[in-house]
């Protein structure tokens, strides 16, 4: 590439900022740097706009500037959409797959050659000392390649003070290993005074096995980074801006405090401010959920990403880059993921247990058989390493995973996504579930509740009402039209439209002049509406917004708009509460409006009034008294689900909710929250049946191994010293029983799928 | 040899103890540098005839983390 010499701009993605200190720290260094004439660096975005004049420097010498100061560029701007965490996921699945083939690579073959001798199957070979030293070729590669993430992930248990499921394996197959060799080195010698039987092919089995759980285990796990992205993603790369009483369009990152910024209809607004120039409609919706577009004239304020829908305006910027309102969602969704605490997963509470247990049995056996029976020093130490050896339960490692990968299937089939087994997990530990209002209980779009003629005639009412706004995309209209529809009425088409911005609309139906809108536009029409007050009064009470409808300059009637409840809303908080869980409604709505709803949706507990960037604090707190799991939709529920121990995120709602959440919702419906923790309970009891599958062979032939049936003469020599074949045997069976008990979850009954028809499609 | 600790409230992570550590460290005549993220504090051994603590001062402002105290 050659290097162009004139003025050029080069943008670099940053990695490794943590707070804005670290992106004044960049900018500095690249600013220090010869040849750069400009630089801003952007926290949120994490982006270097670099400013080159007259300058041969190319992107790897500003590379190695912002390394030098610590942090990191990505190379290709492709890669920036990959965050560091996909990146390390991605490394860490394929690690896990190289060395499961390794040990299926050799372990394969270990046990073929193992069996085939147990079998008698080698004939003179059998006693060959150079099988034994093959196996041990075979073995250790495994033991110490494949098996190394034991030995480290079982000393950092160990050093943390408890014994995990790592300490297990990485024990059980080194004493197989350690044995094993002293033993073949003896037989080399032609001595049997270690013993006769290798257990090679035990040690590398049990680790190949748990392998491949682990690396189900990794495949099956969550991304988290993406939300972020998304949230990135909802600025405009770029603002036009009025600069010497020109408009410029200038990057995202250049906007300053103070600028005059210009928005389009249509428009993303880029950063925040307060409007100073024009009118318009904003939906609002991304960051508070709230459907209806919100009116704004000069003195109101404007959040950045929200989107302009009809008018063109000028404002203000008040905030720009780390401090505006999108910035501090990001910021939120970071900290509430980061700050989420891992859950002791089952099978390693059990170990904690186990581990000590089994130790104990094996030091017992090693003292009764030496001092008690006096058996001798060699035999009673071959026994003690038999306890160990087949104490390791290698379906163990598949316990989880098994049950996780056919929950999550059976869980997909039925529109619900868990996005992690630790989800899945977690899900059947929630004691409160938040929901969401506006879209979440509610469609989150205005429905006509009640029609209210002065004379009775409710049919022609909201036949003119929605023939007058037939012509208007407000979301009321559109909900008096679908109303009109739904009845069955006739809608003419008028003949004169125009849309009152904030009051609604007036219209020449069939020659008669109809108002329909707000309050304001009856009385600014000089309407006297007297007659219909106490109905309007009625319909405020009842938390809806009450619609006017005049007729050649008389007030004949009401219409009532409300947020409807979604279908199923109610019975799914009736099933959440007949598990005995605490539901509680959590919206930025009024008091009034959210107990309106609530009632009608059976909830007791409201929590009203939330700014957007509390819904994450409000969470915090009623985990202080649970296990809490929160239901939304919107990207201001973003952190508030990233905060809660299991975010369920509403299919329909944005994108950036599913990315925060632990679980998607296909389906807008509520019933598939009950239904999703049934789930997870169904999961949960498989793998505990499982983690009993898979100890109960090993557990059964751990007297074996201690010797308890040796002086019993009439059993074979087989059960009365532990043969290898024994410990196979039960690896097989706990395997099979392991996995045949996981896919028994997938026609497993789920009592409230019956009651929730037609989601099995 | 000047001893001096300082409060520096801007620190708010690994980096920006990294970034006072390793430019304060270079002002020739400081002897050593040591930050803290949680305390917000940082150390500073200088040796008082190669330079002044008016120019360590004027260092800290200019990389973001102004010294308190």
């Amino acid at each position: 590439m050659t290097p162009d010499v004139r003025e050029r701009e080069v943008v670099l993605p940053i990695t490794g900022m943590t707070c804005v200190n670290c992106a004044a720290t960049v900018e500095r260094a690249l600013r220090k740097t010869e040849g750069v004439s400009e630089v801003s660096v952007n926290f949120a975005t994490e982006r270097a706009t670099v400013r080159l004049t007259n300058s041969v420097l190319e992107k790897a010498d500003l590379t190695e500037v912002v390394s030098r100061v610590g942090f990191g560029v990505l190379e290709a701007e492709g890669e920036a959409l990959e965050d560091a965490e996909a990146a390390g996921r991605r490394a860490e699945i394929a690690d896990q797959t190289k060395k499961f083939w390794t040990g299926v690579a050799f372990a394969g073959p270990l046990f073929v050659l193992s069996m085939a001798r147990d079998f008698a199957l080698l004939g003179a070979w059998s006693h060959a000392p150079w099988v034994n030293w093959l196996m041990f070729a075979l073995a250790t590669p495994v033991q110490f390649y494949v098996g190394w993430d034991y030995y480290v992930g079982g000393f950092k248990s160990l050093r943390a003070g408890s014994a995990n499921m790592d300490v297990l394996v990485a024990l059980g197959s080194s004493v197989a290993w350690i044995y094993s060799v002293v033993v073949a080195t003896a037989l080399t010698m032609g001595s049997v005074a270690a013993g006769e039987h290798v257990y090679f092919e035990t040690a590398a089995l049990i680790i190949t096995l748990i392998k491949l759980g682990k690396l189900l285990e990794v495949r099956a796990k969550g991304q988290t980074g993406e939300a972020i992205r998304e949230l990135m993603e909802l600025q405009p790369d770029t603002a036009r801006v009025v600069r010497d009483g020109v408009e410029v369009e200038v990057s995202l990152a250049d906007v300053l405090v103070g600028d005059l910024v210009s928005v389009r209809p249509g428009g993303r607004i880029p950063v925040d401010g307060m409007l100073e120039q024009g009118h318009s409609t904003i939906d609002e919706s991304m960051l508070t959920g709230e459907s209806m577009p919100v009116e704004k004239g000069p003195g109101d304020t404007v959040t950045g990403a929200t989107v302009n829908r009809v008018g063109a305006f000028q404002y203000r910027a008040t905030k720009v880059g780390a401090d505006t309102a999108l910035a501090q969602v990001i910021r939120l969704v970071r900290e509430a993921q980061g700050s989420k605490a891992p859950i002791q997963r089952l099978a390693d509470r059990v170990a904690s247990v186990f581990v000590p247990v089994v130790i104990g049995l094996a030091l017992a056996t090693f003292l009764v058989w030496w001092l008690a029976v006096d058996a001798g020093f060699t035999p009673a130490l071959i026994r003690m390493v038999a306890v160990l050896v087949i104490a390791c339960p290698c379906a163990l490692g598949l316990a989880t995973p098994t049950a996780v990968m056919v929950g999550t299937g059976r869980g997909a089939r039925m529109g619900i996504l868990f996005r992690s087994s630790e989800a899945l997990e977690r899900a059947r530990q929630v004691d409160i579930v938040v929901l969401d209002k506006t879209g979440t209980v509610t469609k989150g779009e205005p429905v006509v509740h009640t029609v209210h003629g002065a004379n009775g005639n409710d049919a022609e009412l909201l036949a003119l009402a929605a023939s007058a706004e037939m012509r208007s995309e407000h979301p009321i209209s559109l909900a008096v039209l679908a109303a009109a529809r739904n009845r069955g009425l006739e809608v003419q088409e008028p003949s004169s439209f125009e849309a009152v911005v904030g009051r609604g609309v007036t219209a020449t139906v069939q020659g008669v002049d109809v108002l329909v809108g707000s309050r304001r536009l009856m009385t600014e029409n000089g309407i006297d509406t007297a007659a219909l007050d106490p109905e309007e009064a009625r319909i405020e009470a009842l938390a809806q917004t009450p619609l006017w409808v005049a007729q050649d300059g008389h007030a004949i009637g009401l219409l009532s708009v409300a947020d409807a409840l979604k279908d199923g809303s109610r019975e799914a908080v009736g099933q959440l509460r007949a598990a005995g869980l605490r539901v509680v409604m959590l919206t930025g709505d009024r008091e009034t409006t959210a107990r309106a709803v609530a009632a009608e949706a059976g909830i007791d507990e409201v929590i009203a009034d939330v700014l957007p960037d509390g819904k994450a604090e409000a969470i915090k707190l009623l985990q202080e008294t649970g296990v809490v799991a929160m239901v939304g939709d919107g990207i201001n529920d973003a952190p508030a689900l990233a905060q809660s121990d299991v975010g369920i995120a509403i299919g329909t709602g944005a994108d950036v909710a599913m990315e925060a959440a632990d679980v998607t919702l296909m389906r807008g419906d509520l019933r598939s929250v009950p239904l999703a923790f049934e789930l997870s309970r169904a999961t949960m009891r498989t793998i505990e049946q499982n983690l009993f599958w898979a100890f109960f062979y090993n557990v059964v032939l751990i007297p074996v191994a201690a010797g308890t049936l040796y002086s019993f003469a009439f059993l074979p020599m087989m059960l009365r010293t532990l043969h290898p074949i024994l410990a196979a045997v039960a690896m097989a069976f706990s395997s099979v029983s392991v996995v045949g008990n996981s896919l028994r979850l997938r026609r497993a009954t789920l009592a409230s799928e019956k009651t929730f028809g037609g989601l099995r499609s | 040899m000047t001893n001096k600790t300082v409060t520096a409230p801007s620190i708010s992570c690994g980096h920006c103890v990294a970034t006072i550590e390793r430019e304060v460290g270079e002002l020739n005549g400081v002897e050593e540098v040591k930050a803290e993220q949680v305390a917000k504090t940082v150390k500073i051994s200088w040796d008082p005839d190669t330079t002044d603590w008016v120019v360590i001062e004027e260092l800290m402002t200019e990389i973001g983390h102004p010294p308190v105290g």
